[in-house]
């Protein structure tokens, strides 16, 4: 018995070991500092008065009673939701279209992959470009066809639905290598199982191979809802926020009150809205995707 | 192989002829210099916040100190824009909440009150007051609004610019305009007159500046406040408030004048000048050398004042050099040494002259060579009358967040077409949250 515990306590002081090393990375670089946004949180401080004012959950109140707060997290939902029902659907079809072994599928997977190698900044920069009113080639390309484009990052209206345009067009390559990774590994065997059974090509990819599909989609879910939960570089680059807080998105926000305003106590007790936000949001795809997620 | 060793003297003797002829103005430590720095120079830092050309002109300036000053020497390192939260100030709020801030900082104008509040400031009132050349009264009348705080002086000028108006004289004689406008009302009659054409090829009579900046100055010209007295309510809303602004919006409605928006609206506004898109801009005295390459010989230009309208004021815009608290007493004299050769006549004509900011001291106003320029620079001349109308800021260490506010008002204004009284007392209310802490 003595020997049996000292072998079990052997293996745990072997396995604490061996995650040593990652654990203690992870609390200097994690732990410590999310603990102390959460005691910046409770103070109204500029990171360099002397003194800082305790005002326990005062941050938190003023965020959820702030209309700008408000307007970013609108804007941020708006931005996720657009970023899911937009890039998953869209990936999945270039995916099975590429899976199908056309000609030039290669060139294909290229180029649509090209732009998520791009720098964000670079990429904001250069559609900050397109969407000029007075000289951008969209509204040149709508004028052609008689159509007055609008001033896409000047107006309330539109300035949002370009950022999600712009980062559409950044991320989708991802998720389309994704779901392509996720579609050559579906087990040729069922496909053709289904076949004998007498499946068409329409009944073995909604039976056989989404399912088989459902971790790829599962994956791609949380990380497309993290994505888009901390857009920041877009915003920054190509309306800093504006019109009047029209593309302000929950991480803009966290750094306008922080860098902008010296607000450090706002900002972090947003950080920590964000963080359980995004907790949440995992936390419920994961039981739902208990669900619907098919692991082999 | 000696041979080999005199070429290898007489190249480095010519890279170093080289080297001195591309900077004539260079000059070398004299003897008695050099036996004094025998000693290790005093190594002091220096952070600014100018990009582009303009760090190039910094760092020719700082060159040019450390090559006449043996015993010192200045690293100046450039961290990003330096205007009010760039990237300038927000790794200088990292650097001494860590202990590591630099010796010298420029300091947007409007940010002082954040720094020096929190005491992470040198006092320089004692400095200015045993200064040769950096005293109070040394400095043109309306210089100095930005640099104190509570009475005490924590800055001196540095990068000093004010808001003027650009107007586009080729189109101001086609129209029959005799000289650019002085008050609003005129401005009003004018961007009408001005106005022509259709489409792609209209251009516009006047061109606002959506930025906090000159909404400053249209408060205070308009008779209003920005602040109560005691710093603790945003009054920037009232009917007089936004006189101005309400008239630069229904030009704008009626069609006689055009905004820029998006992140690069300044540049771009800049720009719509240059070419000619609009016949009057509001922009800063700073960017003046940036129109004249760009306009080079398209048009004839000029600058007038910013317009008045119950009166005139105009806000300090650029930076000012602070020395942070807590910087050893060796490298606080050097720094001040730095700072001071920095403002004198000869550097400070040099750097307005190299960079389109304006001279910081009063007299350069009697130097023959500098009348010359401004003789054939006349643009100069209108900032510098206007140096006298500025007005201080409010001086509240929240000041920088409550311009976040107006600049999201503004944008409701100018770009969104939002009603003016509204959208202005809404961002009232959002700084008063934040000046009373609730």
């Amino acid at each position: 018995m003595i020997i049996k515990n000292r072998l079990l306590l052997h293996n745990a002081l072997a396995g604490w070991l061996f995650i040593l090393p990652g654990l203690a990375a992870l609390t200097l670089f994690v732990f410590i500092p999310a603990g102390y946004v959460v005691f910046l949180s409770l103070l109204r401080w500029n990171l360099i008065d002397v003194n800082a004012q305790f005002v326990g959950l005062g941050n938190y109140s003023h965020l959820f009673a702030s209309q700008s707060f408000q307007q970013a997290l609108s804007n941020t939902l708006i931005l996720g939701v657009g970023q899911i029902v937009i890039l998953l659907p869209l990936g999945l079809l270039l995916a099975v279209l590429l899976d199908m072994g056309l000609r030039g599928t290669r060139i294909y997977r290229t180029v649509m992959f090209g732009p998520y190698v791009l720098p964000l900044v670079a990429s904001g920069l250069v559609w900050t470009l397109l969407y000029n009113p007075g000289f951008g080639l969209i509204n040149q390309v709508l004028g052609w066809a008689h159509i007055s484009g609008p001033d896409w990052l000047g107006s309330s209206g539109f300035a949002l639905l370009a950022v999600l345009i712009m980062t559409v067009w950044q991320y989708l390559g991802y998720y389309m290598l994704i779901f392509l990774g996720g579609l050559q590994n579906v087990s040729a065997v069922l496909k053709e199982a289904a076949a004998i059974d007498g499946a068409n090509d329409r009944q073995t990819f909604w039976h056989v191979t989404l399912p088989a599909l459902s971790p790829s989609l599962f994956f791609a879910l949380i990380i497309c809802t993290i994505q888009a939960f901390q857009t920041f570089d877009q915003v920054y680059v190509m309306t800093g926020g504006g019109p009047d807080g029209a593309t302000t998105t929950l991480v803009y926000y966290i750094f306008d009150e922080g860098f902008q305003m010296y607000n450090i106590g706002t900002a972090s007790a947003a950080s920590m809205v964000l963080l359980v936000l995004l907790a949440l949001l995992t936390w419920l795809q994961v039981r739902l995707g208990r669900r619907w997620v098919v692991e082999e | 192989m000696v041979a080999k060793r005199l070429t290898k003297f007489s190249a480095t003797v010519l890279a170093l002829t080289a080297l001195l002829a591309v900077d004539g103005a260079v000059q070398l430590p004299s003897a008695a210099a050099m036996k004094k720095s025998s000693k290790a120079p005093v190594q002091v830092s220096f952070w600014y916040g100018l990009g582009g050309q303009l760090g190039n002109d910094v760092q020719s300036m700082v060159a040019r100190f450390n090559a006449t000053h043996p015993g010192i020497h200045v690293t100046a390192t450039y961290q990003g824009s330096y205007s009010g939260g760039g990237p300038e100030q927000q790794k200088l709020l990292a650097a001494i909440r860590a202990g590591d801030a630099p010796d010298v900082a420029q300091m947007e104008v409007h940010s002082m009150p954040v720094f020096a509040a929190a005491g992470r400031l040198l006092p320089l009132t004692h400095l200015m007051a045993a200064s040769k050349s950096d005293k109070p009264g040394d400095f043109l009348t309306g210089m100095l609004v930005s640099t104190q705080y509570k009475g005490v002086y924590y800055g001196v000028p540095f990068n000093r610019s004010v808001p003027v108006l650009f107007y586009n004289k080729s189109m101001f004689a086609k129209a029959h305009i005799a000289s650019p406008p002085a008050t609003w009302a005129q401005v009003m009659v004018d961007a009408k007159k001005l106005t022509h054409g259709s489409g792609h090829s209209k251009v516009y009579g006047f061109e606002p500046l959506v930025d906090w900046w000159p909404w400053e100055a249209s408060v205070w010209s308009g008779g209003g406040h920005i602040l109560s007295k005691n710093l603790s309510q945003a009054q920037f809303a009232t009917p007089a408030a936004t006189r101005i602004i309400s008239m630069e919006q229904t030009l704008l409605k009626q069609g006689y004048a055009v905004v820029q928006t998006g992140p690069q609206y300044w540049t771009e506004t800049t720009q719509a000048f240059i070419h000619g898109q609009v016949a009057m801009d509001i922009d800063s005295i700073g960017d003046s050398g940036e129109v004249a390459k760009g306009v080079g010989k398209s048009f004839q230009w000029g600058t007038a004042m910013f317009p008045a309208d119950v009166m005139r004021a105009v806000p300090p815009g650029g930076g000012d050099a602070v020395i942070l608290a807590g910087t050893p007493a060796a490298q606080q004299k050097a720094a001040w040494t730095f700072i001071q050769w920095w403002t004198a006549a000869p550097q400070t004509i040099h750097w307005s002259e190299m960079t389109g900011y304006v001279p910081v001291q009063k007299s350069v106003l009697n130097i023959p060579s500098y009348k010359a320029y401004l003789h054939a620079h006349p643009q100069f001349a209108t900032a510098l009358a206007e140096l006298k109308f500025q007005h201080a800021a409010p001086p509240s260490p929240q000041y920088l967040s409550v311009l976040q506010y107006v600049q999201n008002a503004l944008q409701g204004v100018f770009d969104l077409r939002q009603p003016v009284a509204s959208t202005m007392q809404n961002a009232a209310k959002q700084a008063d949250s934040q000046l009373s802490g609730n």
